[in-house]
């Protein structure tokens, strides 16, 4: 049956986006300063769980296990999540346009991880706070939207753009407060997003929240296609609109602070890697929300790299992003034909 | 009796809506909803769909008070077409359909064979089972509508609600749609549908209901209900109802303009 064949070949690309992001994940073990060939990669991996006689030097091993990994794992955790995020906020809003940082998330994370340089938290506090205000934004532009008047979906949108530029201009305050031989650059340098002196602390303050907003979005991903007919259209065909938003913001929202505030605002991710997985299999969430989470890690991890590797000195990832997000997105609009 | 609306009231706010509307439907008839813009055409179908719950009143699907049957359970008593337009997304016309079953998916899972299956015989019963994987956005307005047709038909709900199904179409597309429309209804199908083409209503309905200002001012079959003076209380336009090939047809036209352009009597 056709109709079957279809289905299964956008399967078949989901699951070739898995296998190259496994392969990604590999080679950006072995790519670095100090290189690293894969059988080392294999063997040091290996011997975390098997009894493996050390051919490899000490030295290697400490960079792969505490620097390599933990960059290499949050970054494809970041992508994924954001992309994720965009994916999911695309379809609740029927906004092709939507983005993770559409209800603050970014805003807020910036404010709370500026207020914590300013106030010279240690690192760990820094990540918690960012953390903390993303959410607390997301929450206050929710409670603005409901006492706005008109339509749900736009007072949303409204309140959000509202709440950010009232954040942007705290952050604004807060650097121009702060000192300028120290926390200014830190907060502009955290401002610009960056993978690198990624810990396995972040890996795990980053993993629980992300689970629990991935797998939800996961799960309920032929729901949004519902949603995005609109919520009338949604309801008389027996699925609980209103509730299911809620819960697909929550969930959205718990994996873009998670994320940002671990790596800093990274753009682009959450806008453009969902519209090219939309153009490669088409805008049914049952294939496109796993092709937007693979994909967004793979697209990270393949940036991260690029951001260690290009130059003597790190690129921040955010910049790296941004340089391709945007000539991505002018090509998008000008291509004559809508294919959102 | 498949629907039964019972003295139904609703107010947004202050302002009255819906003021005692009174409907019967047997199962199998093709009802046409006439009535002014702002007449509570929409208000009335949001009720029965249950999207508009503050109503006073009662509402029974097959006898049952739609305010206890559960949201999912309702979708597949009653389904909604609404007029073809364009989702914020495209979709394959199957995509689409298959959003129709919805219901009868666990909220975890997406659609599998039993699904895909209902939703290519009805776009089969439908004669679209052609189009399962063109774009939904890129077919024709006709097609679209029977596409949300065939949505409505996978949904596995015998009353359908169609907002101006036709209203968007070339007149091509209004005949083929209607006819559909009489097709379904010769298979069980009930068919509450507003309109704003009287000759239209009068052509393809067992029962013609006209609202105005939030009430039932008329209801009953065709012959008995399309006439002039109905017209004019409607829409307040003079208007003269002329009848042809054995009142087979009845065609409404406006008095005034004719007796201008054309010297009516």
């Amino acid at each position: 049956m056709p109709e079957r064949r279809g289905a299964a070949r956008q399967g078949w690309k989901v699951a070739v986006m898995g296998v190259l992001l496994l392969v990604g994940v590999l080679l950006s073990f072995a790519w670095g300063r100090y290189p690293i060939a894969p059988d080392e990669v294999v063997g040091i991996l290996g011997s975390r769980v098997f009894a493996v006689e050390p051919f490899w030097g000490e030295r290697l091993e400490t960079v792969l296990i505490n620097i390599r990994l933990p960059r290499v794992l949050l970054a494809c955790m970041v992508g994924c999540s954001l992309s994720a995020a965009g994916a999911a906020y695309q379809g609740i809003f029927q906004n092709p346009m939507a983005s993770p940082d559409i209800l603050g998330a970014s805003a807020g994370a910036a404010f709370g991880a500026a207020l914590a340089i300013l106030l010279r938290a240690p690192s760990p506090l820094i990540t918690l706070s960012a953390f903390f205000f993303s959410l607390l934004t997301v929450g206050a532009v929710w409670l603005v939207s409901t006492r706005a008047r008109g339509k749900r979906v736009l007072g949303l949108i409204l309140s959000g753009i509202m709440v950010s530029s009232l954040l942007s201009a705290g952050t604004g305050f807060i650097k121009l407060v702060a000192d300028p031989a120290d926390q200014l650059p830190a907060i502009t340098y955290w401002l610009m997003g960056s993978l690198a002196g990624a810990k396995l602390s972040d890996v795990a303050f980053a993993a629980l929240p992300m689970t629990i907003g991935l797998l939800p979005l996961l799960l309920l991903r032929w729901r949004i296609n519902v949603l995005t007919l609109g919520d009338d259209e949604a309801r008389t065909m027996g699925v609980h609109a209103g509730r299911l938003r809620v819960i697909i913001v929550l969930c959205a929202t718990l994996i873009t602070s998670a994320a940002v505030s671990v790596s800093g605002t990274i753009g682009w991710v959450g806008l453009v890697i969902p519209h090219l997985c939309r153009m490669m299999l088409g805008n049914n969430y049952r294939h496109l929300m796993p092709a937007s989470m693979l994909f967004g890690a793979l697209f990270l991890l393949l940036v991260d790299n690029l951001a260690r590797n290009l130059l003597q000195t790190e690129i921040p990832i955010g910049i790296l992003t941004a340089f391709i997000g945007a000539p991505f997105f002018l090509s998008l609009i000008t291509r004559g034909e809508g294919h959102g | 009796m498949m629907l039964d609306v019972r003295n139904l009231t609703f107010s947004y706010g202050q302002r009255p809506v819906l003021q005692g509307v009174d409907i019967s439907l047997k199962a199998g008839c093709v009802a046409s909803l006439l009535g002014p813009n702002g007449a509570g055409k929409s208000t009335l179908f949001k009720c029965i769909l249950g999207l508009l719950p503050g109503y006073t009143g009662d509402i029974l699907l097959q006898g049952e008070d739609a305010r206890r049957v559960p949201l999912k359970r309702l979708a597949r008593s009653v389904a909604y077409i609404p007029q073809a337009h364009y989702p914020a997304f495209n979709y394959t016309v199957l995509d689409m359909v298959l959003m129709g079953t919805s219901s009868r998916v666990s909220a975890f899972a997406s659609p599998g064979k039993a699904e895909v299956a209902a939703a290519m015989q009805a776009l089969d019963t439908l004669q679209m089972a052609d189009f399962a994987h063109r774009d939904y956005m890129r077919i024709s307005g006709g097609e679209q509508q029977l596409a949300l047709i065939a949505r409505a038909i996978a949904q596995h709900s015998r009353l359908l609600i169609m907002d101006e199904p036709t209203a968007s179409l070339d007149w091509g597309n209004q005949i083929r749609v209607m006819q559909q429309v009489r097709r379904l209804s010769e298979q069980g199908y009930t068919i509450l549908q507003a309109t704003h083409n009287p000759n239209q209503a009068y052509l393809f309905s067992d029962e013609i209901l006209a609202m105005r200002s939030g009430r039932i001012v008329a209801a009953g079959s065709p012959r008995a209900v399309f006439t002039a003076p109905l017209m004019e209380e409607l829409y307040g336009i003079s208007a003269q109802v002329e009848s042809l090939r054995d009142d087979c047809i009845r065609v409404c036209v406006p008095r005034e303009i004719c007796a201008l352009e054309c010297e009516l009597p």
